[in-house]
Parts: C-alpha cells; sequence; structure tokens
C-alpha cells in the first residue's frame, strides 16, 4: 500500500466510525450538539396536530392555535439547528487562515 | 408609465446587470479545469454560499408553486415551513463528513462521490449509472417547472408586452448564456444578487399584505368568510401526510446535486457551517411568507381552479401595482424578486446537469478542460429541449410537478446517508433497492397512486428500497470499503 493510499485509508477509517469531529473538539460540545438535534426532533414531533382535541380552534397571534404552535416550533427549531450548525465541526484540509479570506 | 411598461423596462435593466456579472465572473476565471467552472475554483466565502445556498433552494416552485399550494390546501401548508426546515436539519446526516473526503479526493459530482465509495465492488458502475440517470432526470425536471414559472410570471407582470412563450425563451437564453461564460462563479454572484432582490420583494409583499388586511387576524377572519375549510385542523391522514411531506422533501433535498457541490464549493469547512447556520433561518423569513401570500389571496380570488392557483403571486402584484405610481415601482421589485428567485434556481439547475451528464453519465474525465466544454454543450441541448417542453406543457401544475421529481430522487439517499455512516453498505444491494424504490415511485405515478394512508408512495419506496440494501449489505460478504475500515480496527 502506498503511502497516499495509506493516509486515505486511515482518515476514512475514522470517518467511517462515525468520528466527524476533530480531536480537540471538547466533549461537552458534541453531546450539546446531540441534544439540540433531539431537541429539534421533538419540536417536529410538537409541530403536527396529532395530540389535539376536536374542539374548534382558539386563536393565537390572530392565527388557528395549531397553525400558530406549528409555526412557534418550526421557528425554535430553526434557532436550535443554528445553534448545532456553529457548534459542528468541520475537519477540512484548508489551512483556518486562508478560510479567514475576505 | 403603465404597470406593463414598467415591466419591461425593470426587466431590461435586470438582465443588463446579469450580462455584466457574467462578464465579471468570466475575467475572474482561472482555468477552463471542470473544478473551475462547476465549483468556482473552490472559493465561495460566506456571503456568497450563504445567498447561493438561499436563491437556489428557494425557487419558482417556491414563490409560485407554494402560494398556489397554500390557496388550495388552506392554513395546513403551515407543512411547508417545516419540511424546507428539515432539508438543513437533515444536511447534518451528510455535509461533515462528506465535505473533508470531497475535498481531499477533489470531488467535482454527487458520482465522485458513487465512484470513491464503492470502487471496485460488484454493481457499483450500474449503481454509478443510476444515480446519475435520477439525478439528471430530477434536474430536468427541476428545470422545466423553473421555465414554466419564468413564463408565466414573464407574461403576467408585463400585461402579454411579452408572451409567456417568449419569456420563457428570452430568460432561458439569458441564464445560458451568463452559465456559460461565467460558470459557477457567475452563477454564485448572480445568486447573490437574486437572493437580496427575493429577500426585500419578499418583505415588501409581506408588509403590503398585512396593511391591507389589518394583520394576521383579520386575515384569517377574511379566510373564514370565503373559505371556513381553509383552516380545519388536519384529520389523521392529513397528519401522516404532514410527516411523509417533511420526510419526503427533507431527505431528497439533501441529494440535489447542486446542494452536494454547493458542499464541495465552500471555501472551508468553517464557510459551510456558517452558510448553514443562517439558511436555518429563511424557512420562516421565505416559506412561511410565501404561505401568506397564498392565504391572503383566499379572500382576495375566490373560485380559481387548480392551475390558475399557481398564478396568484402575480395576481396579488397586480392588484397591488393597480393603486399608484409608488406601489407599481415596489410591485416591480417583488417582480423581479420573484423572477430572480427563478432565474437562480434554473442557473443552478443547469450547471449541475453539465456536470452530471459530461462525468457522470459519458465518463469525461474530471480534471480535462475538455469536459467543461462537453458539459456546457450538454447544458444547452437540455435547456432547448426543457424550454420547448415548458411550452408545449403549460397546463401542469408546478407542485405536482416537485412531488414526482422528489420521489424519484428520494430514492438516491441511501447510497449517500446510509453509505457514509455505515461501512458495510454496499454497491449491488444498494442497487437492487434503488430499483425497487424507483419501481414502486413509477407504479404509483403510472396508476395515480401517489399516497398510500397519507404516505408518499415514494418515501414508502424509500423504505422499500433502504429495508433491501442494509439486509443485503448484512447477508453478503463486507465491500472493500468496509475491510480497509476493519483491518484498521
Amino acid at each position: 500500500m502506498d503511502t497516499r493510499s495509506r493516509n486515505s485509508t486511515v482518515e476514512t477509517a475514522s470517518e467511517g466510525r462515525g468520528e466527524g469531529a476533530r480531536a480537540e473538539q471538547p466533549r461537552w460540545v458534541r453531546w450539546l450538539r446531540r441534544a439540540l438535534l433531539c431537541g429539534i426532533g421533538l419540536l417536529y414531533v410538537a409541530s403536527i396536530p396529532w395530540y389535539r382535541g376536536d374542539a374548534p380552534p382558539a386563536r393565537l397571534f390572530g392565527l388557528p392555535d395549531w397553525v400558530a404552535i406549528a409555526i412557534l416550533c418550526y421557528a425554535a427549531a430553526a434557532i436550535l439547528n443554528s445553534a448545532a450548525w456553529l457548534l459542528t465541526d468541520i475537519r477540512d484540509p484548508v489551512a483556518d487562515d486562508e478560510a479567514r479570506r475576505p | 408609465m403603465t404597470l406593463e411598461w414598467l415591466g419591461v423596462v425593470g426587466l431590461i435593466g435586470y438582465l443588463a446587470v446579469l450580462i455584466g456579472i457574467a462578464l465579471a465572473a468570466r475575467s475572474a476565471r482561472e482555468s477552463e479545469s471542470p473544478a473551475d467552472h462547476f465549483l468556482a475554483g473552490r472559493g465561495l466565502g460566506v456571503f456568497v454560499l450563504f445567498l447561493t445556498l438561499y436563491a437556489t433552494a428557494y425557487s419558482g416552485n417556491s414563490l409560485l408553486g407554494y402560494p398556489g399550494q397554500a390557496y388550495r390546501q388552506g392554513f395546513s401548508w403551515v407543512m411547508a415551513t417545516g419540511f424546507m426546515l428539515s432539508i438543513i436539519v437533515v444536511f447534518h446526516a451528510l455535509a461533515p463528513k462528506l465535505r473533508p473526503i470531497a475535498i481531499r479526493e477533489g470531488f467535482v459530482t454527487p458520482g465522485d462521490w458513487i465512484r470513491f465509495r464503492f470502487s471496485g465492488e460488484p454493481g457499483s458502475q450500474l449503481l454509478l449509472l443510476a444515480v446519475s440517470l435520477l439525478m439528471a432526470a430530477a434536474l430536468a425536471n427541476f428545470l422545466f417547472g423553473s421555465l414554466k414559472a419564468m413564463g408565466e410570471l414573464t407574461e403576467q407582470f408585463t400585461g402579454a408586452a411579452i408572451s409567456y412563450e417568449w419569456g420563457v425563451f428570452l430568460l432561458a437564453g439569458m441564464i445560458l448564456f451568463y452559465e456559460t461564460v461565467g460558470g459557477m462563479r457567475a452563477v454564485a454572484w448572480t445568486d447573490a444578487l437574486q437572493g437580496v432582490l427575493m429577500l426585500f420583494g419578499l418583505g415588501a409583499l409581506l408588509h403590503w399584505l398585512l396593511a391591507e388586511s389589518g394583520g394576521l387576524g383579520p386575515l384569517t377572519d377574511q379566510i373564514l368568510e370565503v373559505r371556513p375549510d381553509a383552516a380545519e385542523r388536519p384529520d389523521a391522514r392529513e397528519q401522516i401526510h404532514w410527516f411523509s411531506t417533511i420526510a419526503l422533501m427533507g431527505l431528497a433535498s439533501v441529494v440535489y446535486p447542486q446542494a452536494i457541490q454547493r458542499i464541495y464549493a465552500a471555501r472551508s469547512g468553517r464557510v459551510l457551517r456558517h452558510s448553514f447556520a443562517l439558511m436555518s433561518f429563511m424557512p420562516i423569513a421565505t416559506t412561511w411568507v410565501v404561505t401568506l401570500i397564498g392565504l391572503a389571496a383566499i379572500a382576495q380570488f375566490q373560485g380559481l381552479g387548480d392551475i390558475e392557483a399557481d398564478r396568484v403571486m402575480p395576481l396579488l402584484l397586480g392588484a397591488w401595482a393597480r393603486e399608484g405610481l409608488g406601489l407599481s415601482i415596489a410591485a416591480m421589485i417583488v417582480f423581479l424578486g420573484a423572477l430572480a428567485a427563478i432565474m437562480s434556481t434554473a442557473d443552478s439547475v443547469l450547471l449541475s446537469l453539465g456536470s452530471v451528464g459530461a462525468e457522470d453519465l459519458f465518463g469525461r474525465p474530471r480534471r480535462e478542460a475538455g469536459t467543461t466544454r462537453f458539459g456546457k454543450r450538454i447544458a444547452g441541448v437540455v435547456m432547448a429541449g426543457m424550454a420547448l417542453l415548458a411550452i408545449a406543457a403549460r397546463n401542469v401544475t408546478l407542485w405536482g410537478v416537485i412531488e414526482l421529481k422528489m420521489e424519484l430522487l428520494i430514492q438516491c439517499v441511501p447510497a449517500f446517508l446510509i453509505a457514509i455512516h455505515w461501512p458495510r453498505f454496499r454497491a449491488r444491494p444498494a442497487l437492487i433497492g434503488l430499483i425497487f424504490g424507483v419501481g414502486i415511485a413509477i407504479a404509483g405515478a403510472v396508476v395515480d397512486s401517489k399516497w398510500i394512508s397519507g404516505f408518499h408512495i415514494g418515501v414508502i419506496g424509500l423504505a422499500v428500497n433502504a429495508a433491501i440494501a442494509c439486509i443485503g449489505s448484512l447477508l453478503g460478504s463486507p465491500g472493500r470499503f468496509s475491510q480497509r475500515v476493519m483491518r484498521l480496527e
């Protein structure tokens, strides 16, 4: 196996085991990111009005309440998702200083 | 000056700016290589990448199809905000792992991942062909929908001074010009302009709608007066359909070739994650706004049929513009914003079609300038064909077009999302699963059975597809990718 393919295999294997984050990224950051993603899943479940009874919808912010709840869930999910992306560590061969070019 | 001529003048000015951007992009190119033409030399920064992701994700379907669907379906179309957000959520499963491999290996097309991941395995070439064909079909479908939307909008807003047919040909020609001349740079830079126009235009339209109706409460009252069923809580079957649509759109959109290529084109991983962080807010800023526009149209235009419903946005702009010169100019800006949204998606789709066609379907080498030229020729031929089709098949609903495309494209998901996380996943079972999934989706379209108990036929096809691919991978011997990993463990 030549050097290039050995290096390639090592990196690929690491990715294959699901170690998407850099070694130096603290564990709590990875857990927080996972917690945020779980929160997004729960908000999606809550956005669909499967748990509502047959009573006529009330109004919330001028909208039928099940519509307003869905939109609030999606707005909250957008905030959590944005935070989760900021905590995502995407390994990249490009140097950080080059990445900061204007 | 009448609204119609204001529309014509605005359109000419906008097209002139696009020509200028295309020429600037041409002078900024570094080489004729496919990576430079199709990925802008992998140098897109946060601002441009975010706006090109935004302008690409929100298309003619979003600007015309979604208000039309909100008009037809009522408040339950709030689901559209959820499924547009789900795309950015599902990217968590793909982008962080795909990006480093793509940069290291020099990927240009989605097919490069299939080649790399299943290299040397039995069935890998057929899997590449099947995935590429599905992606090309989805892209062509997307292009058709965008061209149709461009023609409709142009005819409506110029008062038929530019007809639907001429609108399609004129704008298709313009996209082909700047995409051929400037490649991904021209597409990304025009997308940035188009994204800003679209945001401004939608903001102005929302402001006018809410001011006109007196706020969300009175708007709801007006809708209830005309169509009380529009506010009814969805029943169990519709709730399943809601969930299924989120799954369909979230999963299928992640394997859009143009989206995958933007993961490759980002200047760095940091740029990519910041762009996705910003993109998280765009469903609220855009999809929810166009949903409100469609709902407002229920009160303003009663009794529109399925086809006419796709024209509610131009109809609203026309109503707005009749109220004075100032509002006419504002309506023109909204019109240009909507047109920009459509064109920005069509140009990205065309660029992807050229690269997927040249490299993945015709097997041209990844690093040669000849591949770029061949990709441009493919783009020209496809654009001409789709423009003719858009003229011939004007009476097709935009949402119907979107759903069919997604149900086919979603069958590619296991070859990306499962393959990137599970080293044991193999090419041959993936191919067999994909064939079954596509077969189920096509059978559903043929017998006109789009849903089973509320689930999209494409989502059911994906479940069967993934089950076959996973069970087949477990039963068979590990593939080369898996063996490489196990040796290290």
